[in-house]
């Protein structure tokens, strides 16, 4: 299992009693919104703690939402940003799967080419930047591009880790009954790893979301965080600051959304792999 | 700038990642043949392809120009200066990360009412490039290295505090139960069940905070006031087209990276190793 | 429960204390020292405390000339132009220098912000193509893509201006591309031919040459007359440490009077403190020294006796040239954000010892 699963594991749960209880942790999620706005307002504008340059009034924020999103041409950047995220994403997810499932095959390969991916993921996109553009120039296959360098090593660490989850017996089992090396990994292995895979993914998408939004930074000619730039630029803090709650919305979406999909399509998870109940404790 | 998964925790018994090979072994499986083949394809098409006039020398100088810029870099006279700017911030950063992280884990891990109630709003935060903050953290902590390190820390210390809210909630139900019939009290279940089951996912956000922590405080330096380091260096460099300079950077931070990396593997199988024998010793 | 709402009690508190901390920490340095001794921290607008331009500020500090007017100077880089612009109006630092086209920005959308030292004027920003490239002249860029710095860059605004004096809609008759501030991403662009022509800061295209890369300048000889760079500060600051102010101001003339008389030595200054700004490339040529090059005419004052003096005209033909490219932008009368209270003063200082502490400098480079 892994660390984001864990977090969204604590929403599954199955009897009538429970789920009148699982409602209760999300009141006090409701019930924090406004604490936090209360706090923020407080200290930008009663205490003027923070000067508004660098954090904006709530009101002043929300006041500049609609104009924001009112603007000629928001609902294009907007469709930009988001196809930058989700191409990355399904590129780099599609390359990291197929090559976990390749290095999973052989201990040689792994151990020959796992330093060197490692390496790669330490490079901060922000370097890889200049040489993408150099590469292939300031369209959106770029971003896509980065987007993907940033999402792909999430999915092809836990789908490498998931496919060691099958048990030996269950292998074996499957040898004894000449099914191929092709029918055990995708009979047994894959399905066994798929629930440690939807981790990798919902941490592969909210890189991708970063990366996406790091590579309009630099040389790109619009998107959602061009638009932030442009509104620093002009010392907008206001507006700057509506981006960034678009972006965290998009990512409570896109996370959310992901998670969905695999209460929807591993069904068998639980059975699969001995799962900690933290509804029990 | 990225976050990386953890293993499962669940998979300690069929653990994928295999015990580290000596060179000898490596060498006689044939992997290290595999990779050391691999670095040699990888330099020569380096030094072949930008001379073709396929693509532009500046932007991509050939392996030899790179090194002989890796030689000018390591005898600059300020080299060494950023490289320590660099990897004190990165120290700094990596120790209050963790300690954070884990006060963090602890305090809300062992309530799963307070962990699921804040989940949407730890979600939602990670997905959110951190150096939007930079302006706030320069406000608050001044030019000095304490914005970088404190947007190092901001990156850092996520993996450790979910991995330890994940790992302190690991214990089967009937572990706890069992507990829960002797007796023990909260602390007694913290310290004898729940904690030392959590440490090997702990360790792994550790392990993974370490590499945030350095790209973090790299990330600052190319994008923020940052007083030096060797994020500024390649900034530098590149804003002078000299790339062969620039790539020379790039090479030793993808060094200390892999660097940090290992050694974290080494303290991570230890401590993980020792966690475990002292469990079943207790046992 | 109970410990629960204990939790997020403490959280609640930590988020408080940590929010109210910034008013303390920004207050700081303000109101140390005795009768005689200010301190000021100044916000300079790169991610590198000094660049090769920035010798004035370097030689006062060095050769103690601030020190000796009882001025503790701390410098401290901001990151950018925009960066050190925030800080600035968020009362975290006493004055800095970003860019003509940040402090214009700030200034058309009604921040608090004041020149008081105009350190550089002249060749801010200029349009150039590929030099056999086929367009000799801005008439030929219609049609055109066009590579700028960044979303907003300074130099669109004048991009924008000096196209519609040849009767070229900068909306609908070219495109704007942003392409970097002459790095890697720039080349690329240029060489791919993605963009037929590139606009941005005179600084930027030094890299571009020495890389081989021969561009022809196309300004138009009105744009080069605009101050580029000064001390920035705000009212607040000027209100509440005027002493303080005044002595930077002199501190920072002597310093930049110092390099005009030796230029070399402030250029020696310059090694020590950015050693990599120049670091030479394959073909033995350092971008530090091309930078420092061109900034001694930058620098150099209209009079020599007026270091620091201000362009009045010039400032308001800059603000009105930015102001046509929004509507947002309020009016602004140049005099109202150019303070010359303390220009008399700060040249009244010695400039004869000045000449001989120039010619006994020792070099510490080669």
């Amino acid at each position: 299992m892994t660390r984001t699963e864990g977090i969204a594991q604590v929403a599954i749960s199955n009897t009538p009693k429970a789920r009148r209880k699982k409602a209760a942790p999300y009141l006090l999620t409701i019930a924090l919104a406004p604490f936090i706005l209360f706090v923020w307002w407080l200290s930008t504008d009663v205490l003027k703690a923070v000067p508004p340059i660098l954090l904006p009034t709530p009101g002043s924020v929300i006041e500049a939402f609609p104009r924001v999103v009112g603007a000629a041409g928001f609902g294009d950047q907007v469709l930009r940003t988001l196809t930058e995220i989700a191409g990355g994403f399904a590129l780099g997810g599609a390359i990291g799967f197929l090559l976990g499932i390749l290095l999973s095959t052989s201990s040689r390969l792994r151990s020959a080419y796992l330093p060197f991916l490692s390496a790669l993921e330490a490079i901060p996109t922000v370097i890889l930047a200049p040489i993408i553009i150099a590469w292939i120039g300031f369209g959106i296959e770029g971003k896509i591009l980065q987007a993907a360098i940033a999402c792909f090593y999430a999915v092809f660490i836990t789908t490498l880790s998931g496919l060691g989850l099958a048990e030996p017996n269950a292998i074996n089992l499957m040898r004894s009954l000449r099914a191929s090396r092709w029918q055990i990994m995708f009979k047994v292995k894959v399905p066994i790893a798929l629930p440690v895979i939807f981790g990798g993914l919902q941490l592969g998408a909210t890189t991708a979301i970063i990366g996406a939004i790091v590579s309009e930074f630099i040389g790109a000619t619009g998107g959602l965080g061009y638009l932030m730039l442009r509104y620093r630029s002009s010392f907008n803090t206001p507006s700057y600051w509506v981006i960034i709650f678009i972006f965290l919305a998009i990512g409570l979406v896109v996370y959310l959304t992901i998670w969905w999909l695999e209460k929807k399509f591993v069904f068998w998870r639980s059975a699969s792999i001995n799962r900690p109940d933290l509804e029990k404790q | 700038m990225t976050l990386i998964a953890s293993p499962p925790p669940g998979a300690k018994a069929t653990r994928n990642h295999p015990k580290k090979e000596s060179l000898f072994q490596r060498i006689r499986n044939g992997s290290a043949w595999i990779t050391i083949l691999t670095i040699v394809v990888i330099v020569v098409l380096w030094q072949i392809i930008p001379q073709t006039g396929l693509i532009n020398r500046v932007l991509f100088p050939t392996f030899t120009d790179t090194v002989a810029a890796f030689v000018q870099l390591l005898g600059s006279s300020y080299w060494w200066g950023d490289l320590t700017k660099t990897m004190s911030a990165v120290g700094i950063a990596w120790v209050i990360g963790v300690a954070f992280g884990f006060a963090m884990g602890v305090a809300l891990g062992t309530s799963p009412f307070v962990r699921t109630a804040i989940t949407p709003y730890a979600i939602a935060v990670q997905a959110l490039p951190k150096v939007v903050l930079a302006p706030l953290l320069i406000g608050w902590l001044g030019f000095g290295s304490e914005s970088k390190i404190a947007l190092a820390v901001i990156i850092c210390f996520f993996p450790v505090w979910i991995d330890t809210m994940v790992g302190l909630s690991l214990p089967s139900a009937n572990e706890f139960k069992l507990l829960q019939s002797l007796k023990a009290s909260k602390r007694q279940v913290f310290l004898k069940l729940q904690l030392p089951t959590a440490i090997p996912l702990i360790m792994v956000g550790v392990k993974h905070a370490l590499l945030l922590a350095f790209t973090g405080v790299i990330v600052a330096e190319i994008l923020a006031a940052s007083d030096g380091g060797l994020g500024t260096l390649a900034k530098e460099f590149a804003s002078q087209l000299n790339m062969g300079m620039t790539y020379a950077v790039v090479f030793v931070v993808v060094i200390i990276a892999v660097t940090l990396v290992s050694i974290a593997d080494v303290v991570e199988r230890r401590v993980v190793f020792w966690s475990e024998e002292s469990r079943a010793r207790k046992r | 429960m109970k410990s629960q709402l204990k939790i997020a009690a403490a959280i609640a508190a930590v988020g408080v204390l940590a929010l109210s901390g910034c008013t303390t920490a920004a207050e700081d340095g303000a109101s140390d020292g005795g009768d005689e001794r200010y301190s000021i921290t100044m916000a300079m607008a790169s991610t590198d405390t000094y660049t090769a331009e920035w010798w004035g500020w370097l030689a006062a500090q060095n050769l103690g000339y601030y020190d000796e007017l009882g001025l503790d100077v701390e410098f401290v880089a901001a990151g950018g132009s925009g960066a050190a612009m925030e800080q600035l109006i968020a009362g975290n630092a006493d004055a800095g220098n970003p860019s003509a086209p940040a402090f214009g920005e700030a200034a058309l959308v009604g921040m608090d912000v004041v020149n008081m030292f105009t350190y550089s004027s002249g060749a801010i920003f200029g349009i150039f193509v590929p030099e056999g490239g086929g367009i000799t002249d801005i008439e030929g860029l219609r049609g055109k893509n066009i590579g700028i710095s960044e979303p907003g860059g300074g130099e669109v605004a004048f991009l924008e201006a000096a196209l519609r004096d040849v009767g070229i809609d900068p909306i609908t008759d070219v495109q704007l591309i942003p392409i970097g501030s002459g790095g890697p991403e720039t080349l690329a662009a240029l060489d791919s031919g993605s963009v037929d022509a590139y606009a941005t800061a005179y600084n930027d295209i030094f890299a571009l040459q020495t890389a081989g890369y021969n561009l022809t300048d196309l300004t138009p000889a009105i744009y080069n007359t605009f101050p580029a760079r000064g001390i920035i500060t705000t009212q607040a600051v000027l209100d509440e440490k005027p002493e303080a102010m005044k002595e930077f101001a002199r501190g920072t003339a002597m310093g930049i009077f110092f390099c005009l008389e030796n230029p070399d030595a402030c250029r020696d200054m310059m090694k020590t403190a950015i050693p990599s700004a120049f670091e030479e490339n394959a073909d033995g040529i350092s971008q530090g020294d091309l930078r420092f090059d061109l900034s001694l005419k930058q620098v150099l004052p209209a009079d020599i006796n007026a270091i620091g003096a201000h362009d009045v005209e010039g400032t308001q033909e800059f603000l009105d040239l930015i102001r046509s490219t929004s509507p947002d932008y309020i009016e602004v009368e140049a005099a109202s954000v150019l303070n010359d209270d303390f220009i008399e003063y700060a040249n009244e200082f010695d400039r004869d010892r000045l000449s001989a502490d120039a010619e006994a400098y020792e070099m510490v480079n080669e």
